[in-house]
């Protein structure tokens, strides 16, 4: 799994620096571009085209019914009914290559997040870290070991309610320091990426399972029996400039995915 | 700070996790979508909301119409009450059969072989019902669906001539491209649709109805292109045309030939084998949108074949079609692409005839597509979209059987027939649909089927076979027998949905007679002095030899003959008035009676003058002289080509072998009905003022058929 996991992430950092010069709106389009294309080829070699274009048309017939014989209720509550039959076959149609197609969507949404949900730490600007304790461990045992580049701008603020520590710290360039927590004679690093551009950002670090093995950007969980539950840096959220607004990544995304695929998938005869 | 921090960021993996939720959900409703554009209409939403848009729009349209409901009822009310006060009837459901005879239902019906027909007759009505002058199917359905005779909806034939250029033309309908043009270079953009003018005058009787509240399907009847809008559903019949403009052209696809061969209804194309392929392609339209183009439109395809398995694997445009030998394809959409953008969709249906010596690969005619028309073939134009959805793509070609096909030998019967009975089972469905929604009101279905194959099998019943050759596997007179059967049974289906308070009616608008010798009518005016021809030139087809200075009358169509009267015809010479009536009276003359030698028969027992036949405002658009040909002859094939030969009599030798375009009184049609027709003289004339009649409305003065007198079937 961690192996690709792995692979995975080696994969989209490669793609990410060969269009590193791009900004980062061409990159977004140009992913959702791909997908869209992708996901077009996938639907249409696991799904039941046939079937898909029936269910299609018998909806289109149904709705098309009610609008043709309005004057007759007998007629518009039975072209209903088939209609949300209709529908249901539909439904049960896309349903397999929906499910097919989860998995990789799954995980590409997983590494593209980890690039646009936020951006890296600036340089001479001050940023907070936090760590949570287990049950039980005293907060003023553990202890931030700094990188070169890397200092500590206030002392670490503890919050016993919430087994939190927190440092307001600052880097002096652009670079990837490794922050180092002590305790218990063991120490526990976390990652932070300070400047350049659209890189992959891993804002937590958390102990956990699954979910958080698959979730985790190039950093394993941190140890499930350990002393620290979680370490947490606080990234500036990225925003997309759209026109005269800025959004989040998401929008701009599906809605180039939206549009591609409406424009795509004749050419790519598909049928959704 | 801190405390806010933390609360930031529990509140951000919250947000993370709803996120990825989020994006399994959108990425699951990006997957939803419908192509709404295609059955909620133009500019509808796509993709991830369309199902949730479709539901919604199927919800809004349900409420709509419930709530609507009332008020709807009640303008309807206002509008039907007369119809409901006085009305006899609820429904009324009409089966059309092109050409069944009454003289085969009889016979049939004696053999105990139409049990339905026959409970029609024991318990209702069974009667011939007096077709029109001539008896030909447009002529005798636009009679029924008006009310009127042919001087009043000026139709005569299929064909009329153009008086200017003595060539035939389409008689129901003219189609002409978009007023305006755009040019740009080699282009020339339309500024608008395409032009198409109704011929058929007259008004039909579900206008009528629908004018009164009383809804109407109307599935197929002929002369109903181009569709009018009126209060009900119209899916237009005989007469619409196939992408190219025509009433039907197929293409045959053959490695037998190295050059393309042209001619009326057919296109032979050859294969060109490339890379393991045979390459070829479905002729479309001319291209419009680039005039000068050399070439009309094109739909190129592939076919890779199977000779041990004895198929063949299609590539259309991206679609893969695989057909057995012998067997059709399910129909194929046919994309021609004129450049710009633009492009015209049709529809075919492919057959293959042999993989081995030689591929053959028939290509049914291209009919206008049912989903996206270039034509209007429906009203509401939704309406033949609506029942592509509903049962899937479907023949719209007006003469959709491909009967010149057969009768060139590029189909056998079997083939033939099974085209024929695959288009049947479209209409059924479609009808049946009709029958379904059409509660109250008219319901009314022409079925072609029975014309088509009388036509082509008649053949079978004449003991001195003349014909083509059959199939190997023919089931010869039986082909007849099983048509009638099949039909009896589509009427048991009918009659087993419909009530006792419903007419059911079923008529055809001609019988059918055996077409044995052709009668050369150009010929018989040539060798009687009415029709000169060139010195010394060729023999050609469409009058190419005709002396028009010198001529006085030519043979067009299927019975008429036409006079070259002053300024009517261009060169004419005939004077109208005293002199053309001098002459129609000359021609009835010598005509009747007009007997083969050959056969020692007489070949036209009755001839009408057009002043005598007809009456009304479009009188002057009739053949002059109407022939009605005597039982075992019609036209001949090269008459009606406007071919003048050495010879007036010729014996026919194609597969078309019956015929119906002879003298009306030897070919009336059937009428059947559940309920009592009492009266003599039933004319399928009659049928659109006695349907006014039993929903209550008073019958225009200027129909010429009247009302039967009707009556529910007492007991049961």
């Amino acid at each position: 799994m961690n192996f690709l996991l792995r692979l995975i992430e080696r994969t989209f950092d490669t793609a990410f620096y060969l269009m590193r010069a791009f900004p980062p709106t061409l990159v977004l389009a140009i992913f959702s571009l791909l997908t869209t294309i992708a996901a077009l080829l996938v639907f249409r070699k696991v799904s039941d085209q046939r079937a898909i274009r029936k269910a299609k048309d018998k909806i289109g017939a149904h709705v098309l019914e009610i609008r043709l014989f309005p004057d007759q209720l007998s007629v518009v509550a039975r072209a209903y009914i088939a209609f949300l039959r209709s529908l249901a076959s539909y439904l049960r149609h896309i349903l397999r290559p929906v499910l097919i197609l989860f998995i990789p969507l799954f995980f590409l949404f997983l590494q593209l997040d980890a690039y646009f949900a936020h951006t890296p730490l600036s340089a001479g600007q001050d940023f907070l870290v936090q760590a949570k304790l287990a049950i039980g461990q005293p907060l003023e045992h553990v202890a931030m070991k700094l990188p070169d580049g890397i200092a500590m701008t206030a002392p670490p603020v503890h919050i016993p309610p919430d087994r939190i520590v927190v440092w307001r710290l600052r880097a002096d360039h652009d670079g990837i320091f490794l922050l180092q927590l002590a305790m218990s004679q063991k120490a526990y690093t976390k990652r932070v990426v300070v400047g350049g551009g659209i890189r992959r950002v891993n804002w937590d670090r958390e102990r956990g399972g699954i979910w958080e093995t698959l979730t985790s950007q190039d950093e394993p969980p941190l140890p499930a029996a350990g002393p620290i539950e979680s370490i947490q840096v606080q990234y500036p959220d990225r925003e997309i400039a759209l026109w005269r607004w800025r959004v989040n990544w998401l929008v701009p995304f599906l809605g180039i995915m939206l549009i591609s695929a409406l424009l795509l998938k004749g050419f790519l005869r598909t049928e959704l | 700070m801190t405390r806010g921090f933390q609360s930031s960021r529990r509140e951000n993996l919250l947000l993370r996790r709803t996120a990825l939720a989020g994006i399994a959900i959108a990425i699951f409703l990006f997957l939803v979508p419908a192509e709404a554009q295609a059955y909620v209409g133009p500019g509808a939403g796509f993709a991830i909301v369309s199902s949730f848009l479709t539901f919604l729009l199927a919800s809004i349209s349900s409420l709509f119409a419930l709530v609507t409901w009332p008020v709807r009822q009640f303008f309807r009310y206002l509008r039907r009450r007369r119809a409901i006060q006085r009305a006899k009837v609820k429904r009324v459901v009409i089966l059309g059969f092109d050409g069944m005879d009454p003289e085969l239902a009889e016979r049939y019906m004696k053999e105990g072989k139409l049990p339905n027909l026959a409970k029609l007759r024991e318990r209702g009505t069974f009667r011939n019902l007096a077709t029109t002058i001539p008896p030909i199917s447009p002529v005798a359905w636009s009679s029924f669906l008006t009310g009127v005779n042919p001087g009043k909806h000026n139709i005569y034939d299929f064909v009329m001539p153009d008086r200017q250029r003595y060539l035939p033309e389409l008689s129901s309908a003219r189609i002409r491209g978009p007023k305006r043009q755009l040019k740009i270079g080699r282009y020339s953009i339309p500024l608008g649709g395409s032009r198409i003018t109704p011929l058929r005058k007259g008004i039909p009787f579900w206008h009528y109805l629908g004018e009164a509240g009383v809804f109407c399907s109307v599935i197929r009847v002929p002369i109903t292109f181009p569709p009018e809008k009126f209060s009900g559903v119209l899916l237009s019949g005989m007469c619409v045309p196939d992408i190219q403009g025509t009433q039907g052209t197929f293409s045959f696809h053959t490695t037998a030939v190295t050059k393309r061969e042209s001619a009326t209804n057919r296109v032979v194309v050859p294969f060109e084998k490339k890379n393991g392929f045979f390459g070829s392609y479905v002729p479309g339209p001319p291209n419009t949108l680039q005039p000068r183009a050399a070439e009309e439109l094109r739909a190129a395809f592939r076919v890779k074949i199977e000779a041990a398995n004895g198929r063949a694997d299609i590539d259309l445009d991206g679609q893969r079609i695989s057909i057995k030998l012998g067997e059709y394809s399910d129909w194929a959409e046919v994309e021609f692409k004129a450049g710009l953008g633009v492009s015209v969709k049709g529809i075919c249906r492919f057959f293959l005839k042999s993989v081995e010596p030689e591929l053959e690969l028939y290509a049914t005619p291209v009919n206008i597509h049912p989903m996206r028309p270039a034509l209007p073939i429906s009203h509401p134009l939704t309406y033949s979209m609506y029942l592509a959805k509903l049962n899937g793509l479907y023949a719209t070609l007006g003469l959709a059987e491909d009967t010149w096909a057969l009768n060139d030998g590029y189909l056998d019967d079997d083939a033939f027939l099974e085209q024929c009975y695959s288009n049947h089972r479209e209409r059924e469905q479609m009808f049946f649909d009709a029958l379904s929604k059409t509660g109250q009101g008219v319901c009314a279905c022409v079925f072609d089927i029975t014309d088509r194959v009388q036509h082509m099998f008649w053949r079978y019943f004449s003991e001195n076979y003349f014909a083509t050759a059959p199939s190997h596997n023919h089931k010869g007179p039986l082909v007849i027998e099983e048509l009638y059967c099949r039909m009896d049974h589509l009427i048991g289906q009918t009659m087993e949905k419909i009530s006792a308070d419903t007419l059911l009616l079923i008529v055809s608008d001609h019988g059918f007679k055996s077409f044995q010798r052709g009668v050369n009518l150009n010929t018989w005016l040539h060798q009687n002095g009415y029709l000169a021809l060139k010195e010394g030139a060729p023999e050609g087809d469409w009058y190419e030899n005709v002396d028009w200075d010198r001529t006085r009358a030519y043979g067009l169509g299927m019975n008429g003959i036409y006079l070259n009267q002053k300024g009517r015809e261009s060169k004419g010479i005939v004077e109208d008035g005293k002199e053309a009536a001098e002459l129609r009276s000359e021609l009835r003359r010598k005509l009747e009676g007009l007997k083969d030698p050959e056969a020692s028969r007489v070949a036209i027992t009755k001839v009408f003058d057009s002043h005598e036949a007809f009456f009304g405002p479009y009188r002057e658009n009739a053949p002059d002289v109407v022939i009605g040909f005597g039982d075992g002859y019609r036209v001949s094939w090269n008459s009606a080509q406007g071919r003048v030969t050495d010879t007036v009599f010729e014996v026919n030798k194609k597969a078309w072998s019956g015929d119906h375009c002879i003298d009306p009184a030897l070919v009336p049609g059937v009428l059947f009905s559940n309920w009592n027709i009492s009266g003599e003289g039933h004319s399928i004339t009659d049928v659109a003022p006695t349907l006014l009649e039993l929903f209550g409305l008073a019958v225009p003065p200027h129909m010429d058929g009247k009302p039967w007198a009707t009556a529910p079937p007492t007991g049961d």
